[in-house]
């Protein structure tokens, strides 16, 4: 029985979505659309018992499931539409995006906090864990998603990506530009690799473009103020205001 | 042999990589990095093939002697072998 259907734009594509439970009305909130969509996701008990094989905990809620769900369905999908998944901390100031990547339990998240406390205001969460990229001649957009990890934080903005920066962590801090090929695999290993061949050869030739027009960094940090200096004054090339 | 369909190769800056997706990504999750002459040998291995086949193709493309040749052409399918991409 499907009991809800909602209408959503992500990243600029509008699609809708019918499922069992309300989980996804409750945490799609503010992505809502009255536009007709592109496409139609139907979320089975088939596609939930999917989620929960490859979950990384056997006891999720349906819902929880559900909403995983449909953004797999939406990724196949957004995929030949030019949009992909970026495992990443997302972050705007003055109007430009930077991404911090790592594996999972590095410090994303820890280190686009640090921005927000250098910079206050002046910095807005685009996306904390899985935003959208729209990658093309002109430059790459990315996108807030209701998909925004454990700390909920991101909003439904766009920015242009200024950069990327793949964080490890270290007792002192230093940061590198990486070349065009080596950050071809770097950025492969953070971007959501879909099961369909063709949208699989939609997203390559993607980040093979993320990889030769937006700068790439490599990090190593620790905690702490200087590490956010460090990376905010290399990646924006600006000095920060007193 | 063949290469299994759903491989995908892409390049930047003389840098290649390859991904599985659809069934020959059930099987293969990562990723394989690689240079040119590797992603050649694997382009032709769209058609199915045999390693003195790609020996022969590579010394075509590419000056080099045949001994070195059918050294790298074995290195790789081996490596596409075990990754469980080659399809017999």
């Amino acid at each position: 029985m499907q009991n809800y259907y909602g209408k959503y734009e992500l990243a600029g594509i509008p699609v809708a979505v019918s499922c069992r439970t309300g989980f996804i009305k409750r945490h799609c909130a503010g992505f809502e659309t009255d536009a007709d969509p592109w496409e139609t996701f139907i979320i089975t008990a088939k596609d939930v018992e999917y989620e929960r094989k490859y979950a990384d905990r056997p006891d999720y809620p349906d819902g929880y499931l559900e909403y995983l769900s449909f953004y797999r369905k939406y990724c196949e999908s957004a995929a030949r539409d030019g949009v992909l998944l970026f495992h990443s901390s997302a972050i705007a100031v003055d109007g430009k995006a930077y991404l911090f990547t790592a594996p999972s339990g590095t410090g994303k998240s820890t280190h686009t906090r640090l921005w927000r406390e250098m910079l206050g205001a002046d910095a807005v969460m685009v996306n904390d864990d899985k935003p959208l990229l729209r990658v093309k001649d002109g430059g790459t957009i990315v996108y807030g998603t209701p998909w925004m990890g454990k700390h909920g934080l991101g909003s439904n903005i766009s920015a242009p990506v200024d950069g990327i920066c793949f964080i490890e962590r270290s007792k002192t801090n230093s940061i590198e530009r990486i070349e065009v090929g080596q950050a071809l695999p770097v950025l492969l290993s953070q971007t959501y690799r879909p099961h369909d061949p063709t949208a699989m050869a939609c997203v390559l030739p993607m980040v093979a473009k993320m990889a030769r027009d937006i700068p790439v960094w490599k990090l190593r940090c620790n905690i702490s103020a200087e590490a956010a200096q460090l990376s905010y004054t290399t990646l924006t090339g600006k000095e920060l205001k007193k | 042999m063949k290469l299994k369909d759903g491989v995908i190769i892409t390049s930047a800056n003389g840098e290649y990589v390859a991904v599985a997706a659809g069934d020959a990504g059930r099987v293969f999750n990562g990723m394989i990095r690689m240079n040119k002459t590797a992603a050649f040998i694997m382009e032709n291995m769209r058609e199915d093939t045999d390693e003195a086949g790609l020996v022969e193709a590579l010394c075509g493309k590419y000056d080099v002697d045949a001994e070195t040749a059918r050294k790298n052409v074995k290195i790789i399918v081996d490596r596409l072998r075990s990754a469980g991409l080659i399809g017999e």
